[in-house]
C-alpha cells in the first residue's frame, strides 16, 4: 500500500510538473520540434534535470537544440523540413550510435545516450 | 567392492596399483575408468555412504579475509562428496582460459566430451545458435560487438554416489573403503618418493595403505591440507619447497542484480540468458566480453547472465536478492526514474512494453544481472593451518580467501559496457544498482562453493605445486585430482573440468609401467 501511495504522489508531482512544462513550451520552433521526439514531457522533465545538474553549461535551451542538432548532422532548416517520423528515425540511430562509441551519461545509474539525455533536458 | 573401514582387521594394510583419496567427482570418475584395467585401485572415502554430522565436523575451519559459507557447509564429506549438492552447471573453459594453463583446450577437448557424459548432459554444443528456440533466443551481437553469448548446461545434477556406486561394487579392481581419512602421507627420507597412506577412523582404528601411485582428490581445501599436514620429513609439508601449496585459493564470487535492465518483456533474446529449458535440457545463456575486449579493458573472464524479477521476491528457488537491496527498490525514489526511462525508450525503440502503472507497485525493470568472475590468482589468497584440532587430531584449515581490489571497479565496467551493447543495439537500458540505490554491491558478494587453486598446476616448480600430469614436482609418485590444480579459474562451474582432468589423469597413470 505504501508504495500505490507513493505512486499516486508522484503522479501528481508529475501533472504539476507537467502543467510548469507544458505553460513553458518555447518560442524557439526548432527546440519545439526537438521537445517532439519524447512524448512525455514529465520524464523528460525528471531525466533532463539530472542531466542538467551534471552538465550545467548546456543549460541554455538554444545552445542544447544546436548540440543536438550537430550530433543528428542536421541545420536548423533540416529539423524543421522532416517529418516528426523522419526525425525520431534519425534521433534512434543517433542514440544507438550513442552508445555505440561510449558517448553516454549515468544518471542515477542509468547509462543513458548523451543524445537522449539531451533532448530529455529541453524539457527542463 | 566396498568395505567399511571400521570393520577391518586391526594393523590392516591395503595394497593396490592406484590409490585414490577422496570419491568426489574427481576420485569416482578415476577409479571408475581405471575399473576393467589390469590395476588393482583402491579408492579412500572419509565418508560414509550417507551423511553423518560426525564425518561432516572433520571439515571445520576458519574462514578469515572475505566471508564464504563455512566450510563444512560447503563441501560434503560422504561417498560422492560435493556431487551430492552441486547446482550441475557445466560448460568446458573457453581457449583464453587455458592461457595459464600447460596446455590448451584441444588437449582437453577430448576429454571433454567424455565428461559431458559422465555428467549426464544435453547434446555435445555449447555454440548458443544451437540452443536457440522460438522463445528464447541468443542476442545477434553485431560485427565488431564487445560481447559474445556462451551456454551452460545443467546436469540433471548427476550425483556420482549414487549413479556410478554400482560401477565401482561390482568391479574386479577396484576397492572402495569407506570412514577412511587421511591422515598422514609417509615418505621416504628423501621425501621424493610416497611410501604409505595412515588412514584412521573416527571410532579409533588405524591402518594403512601402500600402493605406486597416490592420487589425493579431496577437494581444493583438503588436498592442501593434507599436503602441509604431511610435515614428517618436509617440515613445511609435501610439495612445498616453493611456499606454494595453500596458495592462489579462488572460489568464483557472484554479485546478485549488480545491475537492473528494462527492455521488453516479449524478447526472446533477454530469456535466452535465464535457467529455462530446451527439450529436456536444462541451459542458461551467459553474456561475455570477447576475449580482446577483456585485453584492452583489463577485465578478468566474467559472465553475466540475467534474473527475472520474480526473483526479487524474498524466497524464489533460493535465489534472493540481498534485503539491503529490497529494501531500497522498493522506495519511490529508486522507481521513479526507471518509469521515466522506460517512457523514454519507448519513444526511442518503440517497440517497448509499456509496463506504466506496475512499475510504481513492482521493483523495477524486467531483469536483474547475475555476474560470476574468474579472478586473477592471488598468492595472498590462501589455505593454511590452524592451531586448532579435528577429532582425528589434524589441525584445521584456515582459509584467507581474498578478492582483487579493483574487483568492484570491474564488474562496474562490465555492466557498463553491457550498459553500452544493450543500447547500441536497442535491446534495453541498464542501470547500476550502486549508483541507483546506493546499496554497496560488495556486502553481498556470494561464493560459487568452487575451490580452487591451492596446488596449481604449472611445468616450472617454482610456480606450481604439480606439473602438467598433475604429479606434485617434488614426489615421483603423488598426484593431485580436482579444481586445486587449476592454474586460472575461468568462471564456469569447475565440476565438468575437474571430470575431463580426472580421465586425462587416468590416462596418464595406465600409461606408466604396471
Amino acid at each position: 500500500m505504501a508504495l500505490v501511495r507513493a505512486g499516486g504522489l508522484a503522479f501528481t508531482l508529475g501533472r504539476q510538473v507537467a502543467v510548469a512544462a507544458t505553460s513553458s513550451l518555447p518560442a524557439d520552433p526548432v527546440v519545439a520540434k526537438l521537445r517532439s521526439l519524447v512524448s512525455d514531457p514529465v520524464g523528460a522533465h525528471c531525466i533532463g534535470q539530472i542531466y542538467l545538474s551534471q552538465a550545467s553549461a548546456e543549460s541554455d535551451p538554444a545552445h542544447l537544440a544546436s548540440l543536438i542538432l550537430s550530433s543528428l548532422k542536421l541545420t536548423s532548416q533540416d529539423s524543421l523540413r522532416l517529418q516528426r517520423r523522419a526525425l525520431s528515425k534519425l534521433f534512434g540511430a543517433e542514440v544507438r550510435a550513442d552508445f555505440a562509441a561510449g558517448r553516454t551519461v549515468a544518471l542515477n545509474g542509468w547509462i543513458l545516450s548523451r543524445t537522449e539525455a539531451r533532448v530529455c533536458a529541453l524539457w527542463t | 567392492m566396498i568395505i567399511d573401514a571400521k570393520k577391518l582387521a586391526p594393523n590392516f594394510t591395503a595394497e593396490a596399483e592406484v590409490c585414490i583419496v577422496g570419491a568426489g567427482a574427481a576420485g569416482i570418475t578415476l577409479a571408475r575408468d581405471l575399473a576393467g584395467s589390469n590395476r588393482k585401485v583402491v579408492l579412500m572415502e572419509g565418508g560414509d555412504l550417507s551423511y553423518t554430522p560426525e564425518s561432516q565436523q572433520l571439515y571445520a575451519g576458519d574462514v578469515i579475509g572475505h566471508s564464504s559459507i563455512p566450510l563444512d557447509m560447503d563441501r560434503l564429506r560422504f561417498f560422492g562428496g560435493t556431487t551430492n549438492h552441486w547446482s550441475g552447471s557445466c560448460s568446458p573453459f573457453w581457449q583464453s582460459d587455458f592461457e595459464d594453463w600447460p596446455f590448451g583446450l584441444e588437449t582437453l577437448e577430448p576429454y571433454y566430451r567424455r565428461a559431458h557424459a559422465i555428467c549426464q548432459l544435453g547434446p555435445y554444443t555449447y555454440n548458443p545458435e544451437d540452443w536457440n528456440m522460438e522463445q528464447a533466443r541468443a542476442l545477434n551481437f553485431p560485427p565488431g560487438s564487445r560481447f559474445e553469448s556462451g551456454v551452460f548446461q545443467y546436469s540433471p545434477p548427476t550425483r556420482f554416489g549414487s549413479v556410478y556406486r554400482d560401477d565401482l561394487a561390482s568391479s574386479s579392481n577396484v576397492t572402495v573403503y569407506l570412514n577412511a581419512n587421511l591422515i598422514d602421507i609417509e615418505t621416504a627420507e628423501s621425501g621424493r618418493e610416497a611410501t604409505s597412506l595412515q588412514l584412521a577412523c573416527l571410532d579409533g582404528k588405524r591402518f594403512q595403505a601402500r600402493a605406486r601411485q597416490y592420487v589425493l582428490a579431496a577437494g581444493g581445501v583438503e588436498n592442501a591440507r593434507l599436503l602441509l599436514s604431511s610435515s614428517k620429513v618436509r617440515a613445511a609439508g609435501l610439495g612445498n619447497e616453493y611456499d606454494l601449496v595453500g596458495r592462489y585459493f579462488k572460489d568464483h564470487p557472484y554479485v546478485r542484480a549488480g545491475g537492473t535492465i528494462v527492455a521488453d518483456s516479449a524478447r526472446p533474446d533477454l530469456w535466452f540468458y535465464t535457467q529455462h529449458f530446451v527439450g529436456k535440457t536444462q541451459i542458461e545463456g551467459y553474456i561475455r566480453a570477447t576475449d580482446e575486449v577483456m585485453r584492452t579493458e583489463g577485465l578478468p573472464p566474467f559472465a553475466i547472465g540475467f534474473r527475472p524479477p520474480e526473483l526479487l521476491t524474498p524466497d524464489f528457488g533460493g535465489f534472493t536478492l540481498p534485503a539491503g537491496l529490497r529494501e531500497r527498490l522498493s522506495t519511490d525514489a529508486a522507481n521513479s526514474l526507471t518509469y521515466f526511462v522506460q517512457r523514454l525508450s519507448l519513444d526511442v525503440e518503440s517497440a517497448w512494453d509499456y509496463l506504466h502503472y506496475k512499475v510504481w507497485r513492482k521493483p523495477p525493470g524486467l531483469f536483474t544481472t547475475l555476474y560470476i568472475c574468474g579472478t586473477e590468482p592471488d598468492p595472498l589468497s590462501r589455505v593454511t593451518l590452524g592451531s586448532s584440532v579435528d577429532a582425528l587430531g589434524m589441525r584445521r584449515p584456515v582459509l584467507d580467501w581474498r578478492l582483487p581490489s579493483d574487483f568492484e571497479i570491474t564488474m562496474r565496467r562490465a555492466h557498463e559496457l553491457l550498459a553500452e551493447e544493450l543500447g547500441r543495439m536497442g535491446v534495453g537500458r541498464l542501470r547500476l544498482e550502486s549508483a541507483a540505490t546506493g546499496h554497496d554491491p560488495m556486502q553481498d558478494v556470494s561464493n560459487g562453493h568452487h575451490q580452487m587453486g591451492t596446488t596449481r598446476m604449472h611445468r616450472d616448480p617454482r610456480q606450481g605445486v604439480v606439473d602438467e600430469h598433475c604429479r606434485v614436482h617434488s614426489l615421483a609418485n603423488l598426484y593431485i585430482a580436482g579444481s586445486s590444480v587449476f592454474p586460472s579459474y575461468a568462471c564456469d562451474n569447475p565440476t565438468m573440468t575437474i571430470v575431463a582432468l580426472a580421465l586425462r589423469l587416468s590416462d596418464h597413470l595406465r600409461s606408466l609401467p604396471s
